[in-house]
């Protein structure tokens, strides 16, 4: 479960994840509250693991050695491209949307 | 209720983020929020069963996965149908025509081959794992398989006492007394209790024996046999149901067979390919 601080959401789990350890590797709670904070979407524990568990099967993230019960995870390149692409998408999305806005209400 | 929750993942899943997904909880705070996202988390996990690690382990738990789901369905769908045929035919509900019959009475030899298929695959993993293990001293394997053995001896016991009084007190049947049907009720409680524990034990020391998928391929060969067989079941109960008149027990009985079937067939479709794999 996501909990959303407003509707016009942007975020799914998978994505926010990838967003959050492209700063760097994270565990569990690191990546909830980093998500929290950049994005203001609070990911429930069954959420943020189910999705973590499917990134790390199609290869996109992997756990690094660590505490079993706080193990931290990072992007792969696999993780790194596919993030790159999806956000390049998305800026494409937000410059035509802003230069609209600008167009249509200057 | 967290740790009900977490235990409601799959063993797959528990091994390999149980303790990570524990140690959040702890970190976040439960409340019904967290409660609702484990449970739905729970259910998507066990809906689209995720496998990680090296090629070899995934392909490894793909396979032992759908050997336990299989089991699972198999034993519900087998649960199904006395229960369908009793509410359908005994006494004949009066939609019962003699294709209702047909269908409910033809449920039975598919279930005889279906059965005997899962024997099949019980026996070969009996020889190629258990026995094995249990020559090297891993004792731990009989733990789960214990209870549904002994409760296996205790029913046809208490069957063949229930059997015998009607033998010998044809006359006192008809009127029961208190006592009699409070033994009927916990034989039926036995039985159902022999249904959960039958159904998951197998599972449970599948798991901790950890086979090789050379010891499970063809295990799992027979149990696509058990797939069609449960589909075949599910197929022919849901036509008796729907030709015989919708009653609550025998559609809650077919339904309970659908979902089994379809529970075995999304897990074979999966572990198919796996189990080709070289």
């Amino acid at each position: 479960m996501v909990r959303r601080a407003d509707q016009l959401t942007w975020g799914n789990p998978p994505l926010l994840i990838l967003g959050s350890l492209a700063g760097g590797p994270k565990h569990g709670y690191a990546i909830v509250q980093d998500v929290a904070e950049q994005a203001g979407i609070t990911m429930g524990p069954g959420t943020l693991y189910g999705a973590l568990s499917r990134l790390e099967e199609r290869g996109l993230v992997e756990a690094l050695p660590g505490d079993e019960r706080r193990r931290p995870y990072r992007l792969t390149a696999e993780g790194a491209a596919a993030l790159s692409e999806r956000l390049a998408d998305m800026s494409r999305f937000a410059r035509t949307g802003l230069a609209r806005l600008s167009a249509a209400h200057p | 209720m967290i740790r009900l929750l977490l235990a409601c993942y799959p063993p797959s899943f528990r091994d390999r983020y149980g303790a990570e997904l524990a140690a959040l909880v702890e970190d976040t705070g439960a409340g019904p929020r967290v409660w609702w996202d484990l449970a739905t988390g729970a259910a998507g996990a066990w809906l689209r069963p995720v496998f990680v690690g090296a090629p070899a382990e995934r392909t490894r738990r793909r396979v032992q996965a759908g050997l336990a789901a299989t089991w699972v369905a198999w034993c519900l769908g087998v649960l199904a149908v006395p229960v369908v045929d009793r509410a359908l035919l005994d006494p004949p509900v009066p939609g019962a025509n003699g294709a209702v019959r047909t269908l409910v009475t033809g449920v039975w030899p598919v279930l005889v081959l279906g059965g005997a298929c899962a024997a099949g695959s019980a026996l070969v993993l009996a020889w190629r794992v258990l026995l094995p293990a249990l020559r090297s001293g891993r004792r731990d394997l009989l733990r789960p398989l214990l209870p549904a053995a002994v409760l296996l001896v205790v029913e046809a016991l208490g069957a063949a006492g229930v059997w015998q009084l009607r033998r010998a007190y044809p006359s006192v049947w008809p009127h029961p007394s208190a006592a009699f049907v409070a033994l009927v009720l916990a034989w039926l409680v036995g039985f159902a209790a022999l249904g959960a524990f039958g159904a998951a034990g197998p599972p449970v020391a599948l798991r901790r024996a950890r086979p090789p998928v050379a010891a499970m391929r063809l295990p799992a060969v027979l149990a696509a046999g058990v797939t069609l067989a449960l589909a075949a079941l599910a197929v022919l109960e849901a036509t008796a149901v729907v030709l015989g008149g919708r009653g609550p027990v025998a559609s809650t009985g077919a339904a309970v067979a659908v979902l089994a079937a379809v529970g075995a067939l999304l897990s074979t479709v999966r572990t198919i390919p796996a189990v080709r794999r070289p």
